[in-house]
């Protein structure tokens, strides 16, 4: 603090002006601050709050936010949130109060008594990977494969999937809440099957088919036009009167027919309908639909049987197109809820299950365990991205290696010969280093892409390393600093007889470690944010660096996980800075005049 | 205009895997009775069966041919687009056994669409470019005329006529089949999809502000009265949403077309000019003027400008700052919520125009580097396979199975016997398309229509910030504001048609070219003599050579390597620059000599010499702000008495930051709802414009980043050099009762004078080149009519990569460092009077 006055410290104009550097500071600080914080923010967040730009994250304040996150991650889609509340739902910030609050607790001790319930009543919660947000449970299935099969050779072989690495796992479709989704029998889904019924019972997200029910009616026009009267649950069987017509009319046409259950009659309707259709022959229908059954009567329509997805099919046309709908039965969490109500809460036996409130019970619960996951989610993601890339990491590190190593090389060798041996034309050669600082890059950038390609360099290491291998500037400033290292040294280490190259590491590298650092990490720095170029002169992507890949990544991925992504690209070049400031500041050399 | 991030999101589908996508064959199944077909192919074991097939176990025959593709859906996506093209892909593959689809090098960079249209020109010119190119309608007459794309005739005639009039409807034809460079007609290229550019409203918005939500605005009179009733600005809700910047022209030619006026006009010999100062552009220039800075009040009782808003690019989903927009429609599949999203004719004036459209298509040509007859062919098989009634089926199968059915056009429903899904079908989308195609106009695709929409933004652009056209429209005075806008279209349109055909009487073009000979002559002339000079200053300075320096050998060796990289990576490209400069250079390869065409050219071109001016202040304005900021923040730093390496460390910060972030972070505060606004709104004004579209403040908004990001980074080296200043100085001037300024002015700043000088100069010659953050935060608008943040840096880029004129860029660079040249030969002097201290 030289300008200060050394004494007089105390005087208030002094104290004064120390306060007003300390408040300039700490403004220009919080502006340095503030974007990081943004970024850091914006890196937790999901697709509810992701246009929210704040420092700190709104859904750690605010409870009501904290639940529509949740209720994301559960549902994946707004159709799902819909249903699950039974009105359509625009966006996933602005929830709708849950209704039927106060049934919570009957509906908690119902789906108890569901400790082996049909694979189609629910979803996995958390089961997304929508724009790269892979979610707990979906990263939970493909660790899992991956620990079982080691490699994803042996993935490949076991599934019959063609994924080059863990990052193109594509999970698992399971959405029996639209009309055409059907179950199948292959290795992946029993295993993803068992996987869905290992999860705990706070992971299960359940099918609401009475908020199915209630979105259908908002788009059937007896329903708009008044003809057919509104109802909020779907009954077991088909009601009497104009209820009954939208009733049918979403059974058959709008609802999963694994929901749909035949009576004995409409199932004997179904065996007749298939022994028809196969001329009475049972063998006919077996190699058509892969079915291996020994006579019509055989056919049971149990949930099992419907996994063969042939058959489902030929059951769900049944349901549309043939069978009366008075043969109908509806089977899902609801009707079995309203059953068990009926035995127990009699006022409760025609309502809905309170779906969304028993969701917002399990948040209640699951709480701590969901935030860790929402904080943490993003970084795993990017984390995982990448280290599944290794070939990327040992591309950075070859490609930082090499250009550091260059830098290192080349510059001083030139500084060396220009500063020891005080060639005549020494000031030539270091115009001839710095003329080209005149002209704009854009113009070369043309040119130099022709040379490489001339040079076959395009797809090499090399076309990276080679032409920013010499920086002027640098030779210039290192030549400066070996201008200043005494020539005696030099003068009693010849006379004690050592070579060139001795003195070149032993004096001239050796005191100039601080200046080196400075430049080691320009050409850390440059070489490790280098993506641009590298695009255009490195297509293939056996060539890329962890750059390149998180460039990738932001081009489909989720804001929230590019923004994970950057906090993530950033660490290296803060904690190099923040641990070798020291000897940067040491590097810096200044000019002065002569 | 399709390359565009939502057309992009709605059409195209990267292959994140760059992957080479095997042949198969299907095995393990029945071969199904055509009976039971449609019902098994419902199932979703077929549909995984489709998407993951044992890829494996393809036989890598020979004979195989490898078809480099400009994109491959992504394979493993779950979103349904991208699922329906990789089933469309696979089907492929399945149909051509022999073929293996490869998705081109590199990646697809987002952003503005100048860069997007870089790229295939970067792998056309390093010989990667993909066998199977994507084009768009105003980039294909480049194409053509450059010869990147080979006639697709011979396959064309393969095609049944009343297929290709399917996938070719007439308002389209004419971008397809076209003049080759050989004088005769030819098929160029494929339609993929066919899209019309229609309004699109959102419903809840609608019904929040009291609107009937299936009610659109019919009239442009209507389209103003409801974007006034939806707009709220302190809510930061508009009503009608136009793109802003140098491609603002494109929503603004939609109005032109509505009102019956065309931008382009053509002989029907392939000639094009402008047409920018028509009865009809003014009238739809008043009334985008009216729809974006027209006063009103809005529901919180203060009076804002404008009901539109005018920003980049977004969804009319993503965000709520938007109620009504223009947007593309497919004919296949519509991709939004019809529930959430309404389509609805172009509004038209009522009694003066009709609603009118742009219809566009994405569309793919054949490389013209493809040689071999069996690739070739390979290539158009994948190409006509993209839009074949094969291929529809399969998208339309995709999105039925996953529950997408009532996002298909009914009539492929229909077509493909999904009967049963009709109901859902939403018929309104397909009746506004029907509509829209008949009477739309396709977006300009003829000679240099690619910077048709560059240039007719610029007075739109202008025409906004005004002062008169404001002051008229103020007064509602149309008259007024109709003959203003008359005046900006007129120049618009003079300077347009100079520059996309500059023609000029001989006598004027001799003595041009006499003036260019004269500015060459000086120029090298005086480079030669900089050169002259400089070698004997540095020889006056060079040092006395080493005693026993006998081994010449060494430091040659030592120098060997860096001599070569800088003559090598830096003066060969330089003297091939040279070179270009002189040349009417093609990307393709040929070059004619033009002799100093292009030198005159950069010499008499008045918006040069604007970019001259808007350099200079620029450079002035960082010189003031940018250079001296470090200074003063490395003051401050070794005053501070505790808390130095802290302070140091957080203002080093946004070095650490990706420049990409700097900018997204900025461009987010300059926003109407940004930080920036929220602060000034603490205070009680309120601003509702985008800082970066201003005039005034645009400049200033592009800096602040460069300064702030700068300042941490910058002022290390002045810290370095304070310490290195002898405490003893200061002691002395204390003593001589010198006060703190005193101290600052006549011992730390003398000191450190050489830094300063050299860093100065650096910073001034840095400055004036500079071009990325400005092209990142402005593309060098807004434009009244010349761009306010245009610097020559960045018109040189525009020259080079977007008008593709590298010889004229050349040029530009070397009157660039001509102008530099003074400040080169000072630094250079400068730098042969320093030696280096080391800090400590």
């Amino acid at each position: 603090m030289p300008i200060l006055p050394a004494i007089g410290r105390k005087s208030p104009k002094i104290r004064l002006v120390i306060a007003a550097i300390y408040a300039l500071l700490i403004l220009g600080g919080v502006t340095m601050v503030y974007p990081l914080l943004v970024m850091l923010s914006g890196s937790v967040k999901g697709q509810a709050d992701v246009e929210q730009m704040d420092a700190f994250p709104e859904f750690l304040r605010s409870p009501k936010l904290r639940f529509a996150r949740f209720m994301e991650d559960r549902y994946g889609t707004l159709t799902n949130l819909s249903s699950a509340y039974g009105r359509e739902v625009m966006r996933f910030a602005e929830l709708p109060d849950a209704p039927g609050a106060e049934r919570v607790a009957l509906l908690q001790a119902f789906l108890r008594t569901q400790d082996r319930p049909p694979d189609h009543f629910y979803w996995p919660a958390e089961s997304g990977n929508v724009q790269s947000m892979q979610l707990r449970n979906f990263r939970l299935l493909r660790e899992e494969l991956r620990a079982e099969c080691g490699s994803v050779a042996e993935f490949n072989r076991r599934y019959g999937l063609p994924i080059t690495t863990w990052n193109d796992f594509p999970g698992v479709l399971d959405n029996p809440a639209t009309k055409e989704f059907s179950y199948e029998r292959s290795a992946l889904y029993d295993r993803y099957l068992r996987f869905k019924r290992a999860l705990p019972a706070a992971d299960r997200a359940w099918v609401n088919v009475d908020g199915l029910y209630v979105l259908a009616q908002e788009k059937m026009a007896g329903v708009k036009s008044g003809a057919w009267p509104r109802r909020s649950i779907l009954a077991e069987k088909m009601p009497p009167g104009r209820e009954g017509k939208s009733w049918a009319e979403f059974v058959k046409h709008g609802l999963n027919c694994l929901f749909v259950r035949l009576d004995e009659t409409g199932l004997a309707g179904f065996r007749a309908d298939l022994s028809r259709r196969f001329g009475g022959d049972v063998r006919k229908m077996n190699a058509l639909l892969e079915t291996r059954y020994a006579s019509f009567a055989e056919i049971g329509g149990t949930l099992d049987e419907l996994r063969d997805s042939a058959l489902f099919t030929a059951y769900t046309q049944y349901i549309t197109d043939r069978c009366p709908p008075e043969r109908l039965r509806v089977d899902a969490i609801n009707t079995r809820y309203r059953a068990y109500a009926a035995e127990r809460r009699p006022d409760a036996a025609q309502t809905a299950p309170p779906i969304a409130a028993y969701d917002h019970a399990v948040f209640e619960a699951t709480h701590r365990a969901w935030l860790t996951e929402a904080l943490t989610r993003n970084y795993r993601i990017v984390g995982g991205y990448v280290t599944v890339y290794g070939r990327a990491v040992l591309n950075t590190v070859a490609l930082i290696g090499l250009s550091v190593l260059a830098a290192l090389l080349v510059n001083p060798a030139a500084a060396y010969a220009l500063s020891r041996f005080r060639l005549r034309n020494t000031y030539s050669i270091l115009m001839f280093f710095l003329a080209t600082m005149a002209f704009p890059g854009a113009v070369t950038m043309i040119p130099n892409f022709l040379l490489l390609k001339e040079l076959h360099l395009l797809n090499t290491y090399w076309a990276l390393v080679l032409p920013g291998l010499a920086n002027g500037f640098s030779i210039f400033i290192l030549k400066g600093f070996f201008d200043s290292i005494p020539q005696e040294m030099y003068e009693s280490a010849m006379l004690d007889g050592a070579g060139e190259w001795v003195m070149f590491w032993r004096f001239t590298m050796a005191l100039s470690t601080p200046v080196l650092a400075l430049i080691a990490l320009g050409a850390f720095t440059s070489a490790y944010s280098a993506f641009m170029f590298a695009l255009i002169i490195c297509p293939d992507e056996k060539m890329w660096t962890i750059m390149v890949w998180l460039y990738q990544l932001q081009q489909t991925a989720h804001q929230s996980v590019i923004f994970a992504a950057l906090v993530l690209a950033a660490l290296p070049t803060l904690l190099i800075f923040i641990l070798a400031q020291r000897v940067i500041m040491q590097g810096i050399v200044v000019p002065i005049e002569k | 205009m399709v390359a565009t991030t939502s057309h992009i999101a709605m059409c195209r589908h990267t292959n994140l895997h760059g992957a080479i996508i095997q042949p198969w064959h299907r095995t393990g199944l029945p071969a199904p009775r055509a009976e039971y077909l449609a019902m098994a192919l419902r199932s979703l074991r077929n549909l995984l069966l489709l998407l993951f097939a044992p890829l494996l176990l393809a036989a890598a025959g020979r004979g195989d041919v490898t078809v480099t593709v400009h994109d491959l859906p992504r394979m493993f996506m779950l979103d349904i687009a991208s699922k329906a093209e990789t089933a469309v892909v696979q089907a492929f593959l399945r149909k051509y056994p022999q073929v293996r689809l490869k998705r081109a090098a590199g990646l697809q960079i987002g952003g503005g669409s100048n860069t997007l249209d870089m790229i295939p020109l970067m792998q056309i010119a390093g010989d990667i470019a993909p066998d199977v190119l994507y084009v768009n309608f105003r980039m294909s007459d480049t194409y053509v005329a450059s010869g990147f794309l080979q006639p697709l005739d011979e396959y064309v005639a393969r095609i049944p006529a009343a297929e290709m009039a399917r996938r070719v409807p007439p308002s389209i034809r004419d971008v397809c089949y076209r003049l080759g460079p050989d004088g005769r007609m030819h098929w160029y290229t494929l339609p993929t999809s066919r899209l019309v550019r229609v309004l699109s409203w959102r419903r809840d918005l609608f019904a929040r502000a009291g609107l009937d939500p299936d009610r659109p605005p019919r009239t442009w009179d209507e389209l103003e009265a409801f974007s006034r009733k939806l707009c709220d600005p302190s809510k930061n809700r508009f009503g009608m949403f136009f793109i802003k910047g140098d491609i603002c022209s494109w929503d603004f030619a939609n109005l032109v077309w509505s009102r019956g006026g065309d931008i382009v006009a053509t002989d029907g010999k392939g000639h094009w000019r402008p047409l920018f100062n028509t009865p009809e552009a003014v009238d739809a220039l008043a009334f985008y003027v009216r729809m974006t800075c027209r006063w009103f009040t809005a529901p919180d009782g203060k009076r804002y400008r404008g009901s539109a808003l005018r920003d980049t690019y977004s969804d009319l989903t993503t965000r709520d700052d938007k109620a009504m927009m223009f947007s593309y429609l497919d004919n296949r599949m519509n991709i939004y919520q019809p529930e959430m999203i309404g389509f609805a004719p172009a509004p038209y004036p009522e009694g003066k125009g009709r609603s009118r459209s742009e219809i566009n298509a994405a569309m793919v040509g054949l490389f013209a580097g493809v040689k071999d007859p069996e690739q070739a062919r390979a290539a158009f098989d994948y190409m006509a396979f993209l839009d074949s009634d094969e291929a529809n089926a399969i998208r339309v199968k995709v999105y039925i199975q996953n529950g997408f059915g009532k996002f298909v056009n009914p009539d492929l429903l229909e077509r493909f016997g999904y009967r049963d899904y009709l109901k859902q079908a939403d018929m309104e989308w397909l009746r506004v398309y029907k509509d829209a195609l008949v009477n739309g106009r396709s977006e300009p695709h003829g000679k240099n229509c690619s910077v048709v929409y560059r240039e007719l933004s610029k007075p739109v652009e202008e025409a906004i910030n005004d002062p008169q056209a404001l002051a008229a429209l103020d007064r509602g005075d149309e008259a007024a504001l109709h003959a203003r806008l008359k005046q900006i279209l007129d120049r618009a349109q003079a300077e347009t048609a100079r520059r996309m055909y500059g023609t000029m009487p001989p006598e004027m073009a001799r003595s041009r070219t006499r003036m260019a000979w004269g500015f060459l002559v000086l120029a090298f002339s005086g480079f030669g003599a900089a050169t002259f000079y400089l070698l004997r200053l540095f020889r006056r300075e060079a040092p006395a050579p080493m005693p026993g320096a006998a081994r010449r050998l060494m430091p040659a060796l030592l120098l060997l390597p860096a001599v070569g990289t800088v003559a090598l990576w830096q003066y060969t490209p330089l003297l091939r620059g040279t070179l270009i400069a002189f040349q009417d250079y093609s990307i393709m390869g040929d070059a004619r000599f033009a002799g100093v065409a292009n030198f005159s050219s950069v010499l008499f071109d008045p918006g040069f010499w604007h970019a001259t001016g808007v350099t200079l202040l620029y450079t002035t304005l960082y010189m003031v702000f940018g250079f001296l900021s470090p200074i003063g923040l490395a003051l401050l730093l070794s005053e501070v008495p505790r808390g130095k390496v802290f302070f140091r460390t957080i203002f080093y910060l946004p070095a650490v930051l990706s420049g990409l972030v700097v900018i997204f972070l900025w461009k987010s505060f300059y926003r109407p709802a940004g930080l920036l606004n929220a602060l000034l709104g603490g205070l009680g004004i309120h601003v509702t414009a985008n800082w970066l579209d201003s005039p005034a403040l645009a400049m200033a908004s592009v800096l602040l980043p460069i300064i702030w990001a700068g300042m941490g980074p910058g002022c290390l080296i002045y810290l370095a050099a304070f310490k290195i200043i002898p405490e003893e100085l200061y002691e002395a001037a204390e003593l001589e009762g010198a006060g703190m300024r005193a101290k600052v002015w006549h011992v730390t700043l003398p000191s450190i004078r050489m830094l300063i000088r050299i860093n100065a100069i650096g910073a001034f010659i840095g400055a004036f080149m500079s071009s990325d953050m400005i092209f990142a935060m402005t593309g060098g608008g807004p434009y009244t009519p010349y761009g306010a943040t245009e610097v020559v840096g960045l018109q040189l880029f525009y020259t080079a990569f977007l008008y593709l004129k590298f010889g004229l860029a050349n040029a530009m660079a070397w009157v660039l460092g001509f102008m530099l040249l003074g400040f080169t030969l000072l630094q250079l002097k400068n730098l042969s009077r320093v030696q280096f201290r080391a800090g400590k």
